[in-house]
């Protein structure tokens, strides 16, 4: 997957070498918790358009005392058009099953974004709470509620699987 | 056994990828060459603006949302219209018609009212808001005079109208002018009181509401918002006309008993 990168102004600021240093740090970060949050649909469309924004304007952006959280609200913005819509997650590979049981796929597209974004990047990418409530926007300890009760929403639809 | 998490872990670094090292911390310093007095002195220069700011806010103590200062260190985001407001007139709450009150949703809501009593034996301006649905009573709130910071004016449950769809309705302090309930802000909304204006909650926020006056509640507006999702109906926040989280100042705050 490669984000793409819509405008000429984009393209301009791209020039810009700390914008390319900062966004090729970024970008695969930001890819994890798009994928996450509002499922694979929309994270190429999402991060072209954080680009563009951060190429936009990215004296004022670099400026900020925390660019990487404007830029995830903005992200997390983009992808909140199909938000309430039940994304469409990748199925669990054969080569992957049976320890990992393929109802994991339905169960987590039923959270709700907060609490998939907190299972699947803490849980599954190995995320540190401050690191997914700066993506979220939220405090530390709401993302490890968001978390307690996405893993336990799970646990209670597919239970865990005989090794 | 697989726990739970351990399958999470298999499957997300099957999708999405193998787990990545954070970057920096700053981002704006990746690639640039400041030396670190330079990054103190930009540090020193940011917080001496956000105590400024502080202070400006603290001393205009707006009273009106359109007057309420900005966090000027970000760009706005753009505005979206997405206001609702949920009243459509007086009426029988139950079939009988012994209890009026306020209908709200019209007929998508098959009869959801509110309605509201004086409780004189707990104050001049106590009054008791009972929600209706179909002529039932799904719960009330006795709504009292208070200095009480920990705001739970809201209706314990979202509640599920026929076409599926959810309802969370809220009273708010009267001052408030605009209303969002999204669960986005769970970590905001409860037991909220800032000193500061909070962070914009972007173009789309969710369902937001325009607070309205009901007779015989004088210690609070009603507030009803409509959602698609379960998940995203919580407490109340308090946007101004920008849409940027507000305090919810202790002073403007009624208690509500149930």
């Amino acid at each position: 997957m490669t984000a793409a990168v819509p405008s000429e102004e984009a393209a301009r600021g791209s020039d810009d070498p700390r914008v390319a240093a900062l966004f090729s740090e970024f970008e695969p970060r930001l890819r994890q918790a798009l994928f996450a949050y509002a499922g694979p649909a929309d994270v190429d469309d999402a991060i072209g358009e954080t680009f563009a924004h951060l190429c936009g304007d990215p004296e004022r952006i670099l400026a900020m005392s925390n660019p990487r959280g404007y830029l995830y609200r903005i992200a997390r913005d983009k992808a909140r058009g199909s938000r309430r819509l039940t994304p469409e997650l990748p199925p669990v590979r054969h080569e992957l099953q049976p320890e990992v049981a393929p109802e994991l796929v339905p169960a987590l597209a039923r959270l709700s974004p907060n609490q998939r974004t907190a299972v699947f990047l803490g849980a599954g990418l190995g995320w540190s709470w401050v690191e997914i409530g700066e993506f979220l926007g939220t405090s530390e300890s709401t993302v490890r509620n968001h978390y307690q009760r996405g893993i336990q929403k799970l646990r209670h639809e597919i239970g865990e699987v005989d090794e | 056994m697989i726990a739970i998490e351990d399958q999470v872990r298999r499957y997300a670094t099957d999708v999405a990828g193998p787990a990545i090292a954070a970057p920096p911390a700053d981002l704006a310093q990746v690639g640039s060459h400041q030396s670190h007095r330079g990054r103190w002195l930009l540090v020193a220069a940011l917080v001496l603006f956000v105590i400024g700011l502080t202070a400006v806010a603290v001393i205009a103590r707006p009273t009106d949302e359109s007057e309420a200062p900005s966090v000027a260190t970000e760009p706005p985001l753009p505005q979206v219209e997405s206001i609702v407001s949920r009243a459509v007139g007086t009426g029988a709450c139950t079939a009988d018609g012994s209890v009026t009150g306020v209908l709200l949703e019209g007929s998508a809501a098959d009869g959801l009212c509110v309605s509201s009593l004086p409780v004189p034996e707990q104050g001049p301006d106590a009054t008791r808001v009972g929600i209706y649905q179909n002529g039932e009573l799904l719960w009330s709130w006795v709504l009292v005079p208070c200095t009480n910071p920990d705001f739970q004016g809201k209706s314990p449950f979202p509640i599920t109208l026929p076409d599926g769809e959810y309802v969370m309705v809220a009273i708010v302090p009267s001052e408030v002018s605009y209303v969002v309930l999204d669960n986005d802000l769970n970590a905001l909304a409860p037991n909220y009181v800032p000193s500061d204006p909070g962070p914009d909650v972007g173009p789309d926020p969710g369902p937001t509401a325009v607070p309205f006056d009901v007779d015989g509640i004088r210690l609070g507006r009603l507030a009803v918002a409509r959602a698609t999702d379960v998940s995203d109906v919580a407490s109340p926040a308090r946007l101004d006309a920008n849409r940027r989280i507000l305090p919810m100042r202790a002073d403007m705050i009624a208690c509500t008993n149930n």
